[in-house]
């Protein structure tokens, strides 16, 4: 599995939050019993991701870290990797709480 | 009628050599390109030593240059064998090894799986690499001889083809249950009765738009690539990240205008549960087809009542009767949701029965044996003499006559309509996803593992879309800690992901029958009994 190109936008929004990729990777390796060698790797060129494991990880981010994701909203870019996908949590969080979007 | 897979490809290029043939996201290649391109290939490979039946292995995901690398084998006289990238390289190697090819093509994406096949030894046979379109596949271990690019100064001219219909098209590795893939030899005249039927039977003309949603070692791919080419239609590449999302997978159904979708139900089963599907939602859809598998009524009401504009057909068969054996084309959107859908009645050509252990036809309404007769009929595994004997089979007929028939290892039973109802599996092989999967191969590579005691893997469903879900019980061996992320990682470099199991349960031992035989059954309700999460 390659790691992904960093984008700035990216690593800006992730200095502050390495506790939710590695929620997030918990819930790769606990629940999933998936390992992820790192918050970069890639999950689709793998194949890490199938349909099966997209819905149960959004259920499991739902159940465990409080994030509500409806699959209709849900773009690959957004799940292509662990630090992604935590990206896409903050900025769908922020938009929740403070009824704005703060991406 | 047609000899050849190819002729229909060329009979379209000659009849209108500028429609298009293939589509993928932004690209497209017309029928005259593909009949050109793969007629440089079929030159490249025999210049590269490929001689009439040799097995040429295809490494690449599916797209434009995978489908001119398909033609031009065949046109080459050689036998196409695909892997599936998805696959470890230690399965990828079974294959090789098994069908001793003589070459592979690979796509550029592939190099690193490809080399990863070379680093674990040399083959003891003789075989070329070569690299589809511009890439250049250069590793430590592995680097290609040649690439398609190279021909494009051959003759694009039509070959003198040597091959006869009776010679092999493809071989299908398929999941085995002693844990060696088993390789399915489908002919030229395998396929081409069902192409024919299915032409006519699904309307499929000039200009229609059809899908091609299975992976291209699945036998579904195999209508889609030579239904579409008969047809002069256009085949439809649906990207492999289509499928995590089903409602981009509705956006692109809507956007490519198709025609015709064929497919496994899980994914038609997938996008029901998210309701991707709108009320009278894709306006161009004529035609939908599945296999593989059953597909849930609830969810194909959920299709019926939206698109009351598209015809549905149940078709069914195992790989080794060739893409399907039986169809049932719903006459109405069933009104109760717990009623079973039929397998229908036989295809043209082909024959489905249904007997008890002397062969003789059971009473209807009785569970039998289902098997398969006809033009579909595998002539049997690749030199695999034992197993090709042990399910194909010959049964008498009245007068002097036999027929050889093939052992789905299906049950099934006939209604009093006179239609053929499927009731399950008389051994351990399963559906998940539409793959099939024998969960021997599974537990025969849990085995090779080291640090467990006892091992079991059982099938469980639960009511998802998926199907069967892949539940493993374990016991570590004393003094070893092991668990589902150290199992999971090291079975994934032996298997292909959608064979690894999503389930896990640690036992002290496992439990035990009155045989002292793995109880089975009991280790279902324990899976089931666990919490499980809802998808």
């Amino acid at each position: 599995m390659k790691p992904l190109p960093r984008d700035g936008e990216i690593d800006a929004s992730i200095a502050a939050a390495p506790p939710l990729c590695d929620r997030i990777a918990a819930l790769f390796s606990e629940k999933l019993h998936l390992e992820v060698p790192s918050p970069e790797t890639d999950l689709m060129e793998s194949g890490v991701l199938d349909s099966l494991t997209l819905v149960e990880l959004l259920f499991y981010i739902e159940q465990d870290l409080g994030f509500k994701i409806s699959l209709e909203v849900v773009d690959l870019d957004h799940f292509r990797s662990i630090e992604r996908i935590a990206h896409f949590l903050m900025s769908r969080n922020g938009f929740h709480r403070n009824g704005d979007k703060t991406t | 009628m047609t000899r050849l897979l190819h002729n229909w490809l060329t009979l379209n290029a000659e009849r209108a050599p500028e429609s298009i043939a293939v589509v993928m996201e932004s690209q497209a290649i017309t029928y005259g390109e593909l009949e050109r391109l793969s007629n440089r290939l079929a030159r490249g490979l025999k210049d590269a030593d490929c001689r009439r039946g040799d097995r040429v292995c295809l490494l690449s995901p599916k797209s434009i240059d995978a489908i001119v690398a398909i033609l031009g084998i065949i046109k080459a006289d050689c036998t196409f064998v695909p892997l599936d990238p998805q696959s470890p390289a230690a399965r990828h190697r079974k294959i090789i090894e098994s069908c001793e090819c003589r070459c592979i093509l690979a796509a550029g994406n592939t190099a690193p799986l490809l080399d990863e096949i070379f680093a674990a030894g040399a083959f003891d046979f003789p075989f070329s690499v070569g690299s589809l379109g511009d890439a250049r596949i250069e590793g430590p271990h592995c680097r290609a001889g040649f690439s398609s690019s190279d021909f494009s100064t051959y003759s694009a001219a039509p070959l003198e083809y040597r091959n006869d219909s009776a010679d092999p098209a493809h071989i299908l590795f398929t999941s085995g249950s002693t844990g060696v893939p088993k390789g399915v030899v489908i002919t030229h005249a395998n396929v081409i009765p069902f192409v024919e039927w299915g032409k006519t039977y699904f309307h499929m003309l000039p200009g229609g738009r059809n899908s091609c949603h299975s992976p291209l070692h699945f036998d579904l791919s195999t209508f889609d690539i030579y239904g579409t080419l008969a047809a002069g239609a256009e085949l439809h590449l649906v990207p492999a990240e289509a499928n995590l999302l089903p409602h981009k997978l509705a956006d692109f159904i809507r956007r490519s205008e198709l025609t015709q979708w064929f497919s496994v139900p899980s994914i038609l089963n997938y996008m029901a549960k998210f309701d991707a599907v709108k009320d009278n939602d894709f306006p161009h859809l004529r035609e939908l087809l599945w296999c593989g598998e059953v597909f849930p009524t609830p969810a194909l009401i959920y299709w019926m009542r939206r698109l009351p504009h598209v015809r549905f057909t149940n078709l069914y068969g195992p790989t080794e009767a060739t893409i399907a054996s039986s169809y049932y084309t719903l006459p109405t959107c069933p009104a109760d949701e717990r009623s079973s859908i039929p397998i229908g009645t036989p295809c043209p050509g082909e024959s489905l029965m249904v007997l008890d252990k002397n062969l003789e036809p059971v009473p209807a309404g009785e569970i039998g044996d289902l098997y398969i007769g006809g033009a579909g009929l595998s002539p049997g595994y690749w030199r695999d003499e034992e197993k090709t004997l042990e399910v194909f089979v010959r049964k008498h007929c009245s007068g002097d006559g036999s027929e050889r028939i093939y052992k789905t290892g299906d049950l099934a039973s006939v209604g009093e309509d006179g239609l053929v109802y499927y009731v399950g599996r008389s051994d351990c092989q399963i559906k998940s996803r539409g793959y099939r999967i024998e969960l021997g191969e599974i537990e025969s590579a849990l085995h090779s593992l080291e640090g467990l005691q006892e091992c079991a893997v059982v099938a469980v469903t639960l009511g998802g879309f998926e199907g069967a879900r892949i539940c493993c019980a374990y016991v570590p061996l004393s003094g070893h800690s092991t668990g589902p992320l150290t199992l999971r990682k090291e079975l994934s470099r032996l298997l292909p992901s959608y064979m690894l199991p999503t389930h896990w349960l640690e036992f002290d031992s496992l439990p035990k029958n009155a045989n002292g035989k793995i109880d089975r059954p009991k280790l279902v309700e324990d899976f089931k009994n666990h919490e499980a999460p809802a998808a």
